[in-house]
């Protein structure tokens, strides 16, 4: 998770999080298109008022997902249920419900996925594990696993290429894909296995694994600003299923 | 029951490598349910929920099958992708089922049934969350039904029993000498030497 230097950057990664998942919960009751496309143009409007996006981000991290939108939509209007037949062909089966059932799902999908995109873009992982500590109250040596573990993701992607190239440069072809799965599983995972034992002894060692009354050398607060921000955005989501019900 | 240090470790790493297990079948999974329906391509279901069997399995406590999964998934939102907070809702209620499978044997009970067990109460609490935020209440019932047994199924297989092969592949190379797996298995072996021995 990269940041930039945006306004939402400097929101509580735990406050943004609750309130992205609060919004992403509505979104799963309400059953109307106009709603549901409406809370999808407020995340844009945020992400470009306060989250420091620009147009040309915006449409290249949104673009690859207006083909799954098709996608959604047209699997819920051919395949969904419903009364008033519009469109009727082999087995697809369009009818008045269906496509808006399959519209208000495919926008529930794309304000899912901006949502998440707003929360990724604007966070920093550090400081979000940080906060699960201040604000969660996540005892610390979960924390500070879970920091070590997240560490070793590019690791285990470049073993994986030492793991293929050692293959290569013995000539091993696997053509059984049921072996060719376990010649790769086994070393990524005992290798996985040994390393994770030596991480958690070294990190015994350094004192990480005692009490929750440890100092710490970043601290996160909950400010005013950050109970502003989840009380507008529900606000705003809030008025809107009410007028546009 | 308090977890140690290297249990913590292990789990976080266990799920984040099959957290990129994921990643990578969600690559493979797009253009095979293009071509022959998401209903068909839900056989490849279980690879996603096999991070709660393999962990529950090898570290035997109490939130063990939950964390996995909820971690695993939540490698996609460490990494950066979009589709990172509906992956960690999803990860959240297949967690909840894994877990449930354990929990209805008081944390007691590690074998295949079990195992297997816990594989296909996540796709149900999957399908719950599909229930809720992807629609599919909306589609027929027959689509609904024939969506949800392949995915038990497939949990079950790809899930459950894939992961018990793993592991058991992985304590025959001696790694997991100790880890509660191997640990029970000393003492069941002691106490059967014993009683020969009478």
């Amino acid at each position: 998770m990269k940041v930039n230097h945006s306004f939402l950057a400097t929101i509580n990664p735990s406050c943004k999080l609750f309130s992205h998942v609060l919004v992403m919960l509505l979104l799963m009751v309400i059953t109307d298109v106009k709603v549901t496309f409406l809370i999808w143009f407020l995340a844009v409007l945020i992400g470009l008022f306060l989250g420091g996006w620009t147009i040309s981000y915006l449409l290249k991290r949104l673009c690859p997902f207006f083909g799954i939108f098709i996608l959604i939509f047209w699997m819920m209007a051919a395949f969904g249920k419903g009364q008033e037949t519009i469109w009727q062909w082999a087995w697809f089966h369009v009818t008045q419900e269906s496509i808006n059932h399959g519209l208000t799902i495919a926008f529930r999908m794309l304000a899912f996925v901006t949502y998440g995109l707003l929360f990724t873009s604007t966070t920093d992982l550090t400081v979000f594990i940080m906060s699960l500590i201040h604000q969660c109250k996540l005892s610390p040596k979960w924390a500070y696993g879970l920091l070590a573990g997240i560490r070793l993701i590019p690791l285990f992607q470049s073993e994986l290429n030492q793991l293929k190239m050692a293959h290569k440069v013995r000539g091993y072809k696997e053509k059984n894909g049921w072996k060719m799965f376990l010649s790769y599983a086994v070393p990524m995972f005992t290798q996985g296995i040994r390393k994770s034992e030596r991480i958690a002894i070294a990190m015994e060692a350094r004192g990480l694994s005692r009490a929750k009354n440890r100092t710490y050398y970043r601290t996160t607060k909950v400010a005013l600003k950050d109970g502003g921000y989840l009380v507008s955005i529900l606000a705003i989501v809030i008025v809107m299923i009410i007028i546009f019900r | 029951m308090t977890w140690k240090m290297k249990e913590i470790v292990l789990a976080v790493v266990l799920s984040v490598i099959c957290g990129v297990i994921y990643l990578g079948w969600s690559t493979l999974w797009i253009p095979i349910s293009a071509v022959i329906g998401p209903v068909g391509a839900g056989f490849m279901f279980g690879i996603w929920v096999i991070a709660s069997p393999i962990v529950a399995y090898i570290i035997r406590k109490p939130g063990a099958a939950f964390v996995a999964e909820v971690t695993a998934a939540a490698v996609e939102l460490f990494t950066g992708s979009h589709f990172g907070l509906a992956a960690l809702l999803v990860g959240i209620f297949q967690g909840i089922g894994s877990e449930t499978a354990f929990a209805i044997f008081r944390y007691k009970r590690y074998n295949l049934f079990t195992l297997m067990l816990s594989g296909a109460l996540a796709a149900v609490f999957g399908m719950i969350y599909n229930l809720l935020a992807k629609g599919f209440g909306y589609y027929s019932t027959e689509v609904l039904l024939t969506t949800l047994g392949i995915h038990i199924i497939s949990g079950m297989i790809l899930g459950g029993w894939l992961a018990k092969v793993v592991v058991d592949t992985l304590a025959k190379t001696g790694v997991l000498e100790q880890y509660a797996i191997m640990k029970e298995k000393r003492k069941k072996e002691d106490a059967n030497g014993h009683v020969s021995g009478l």
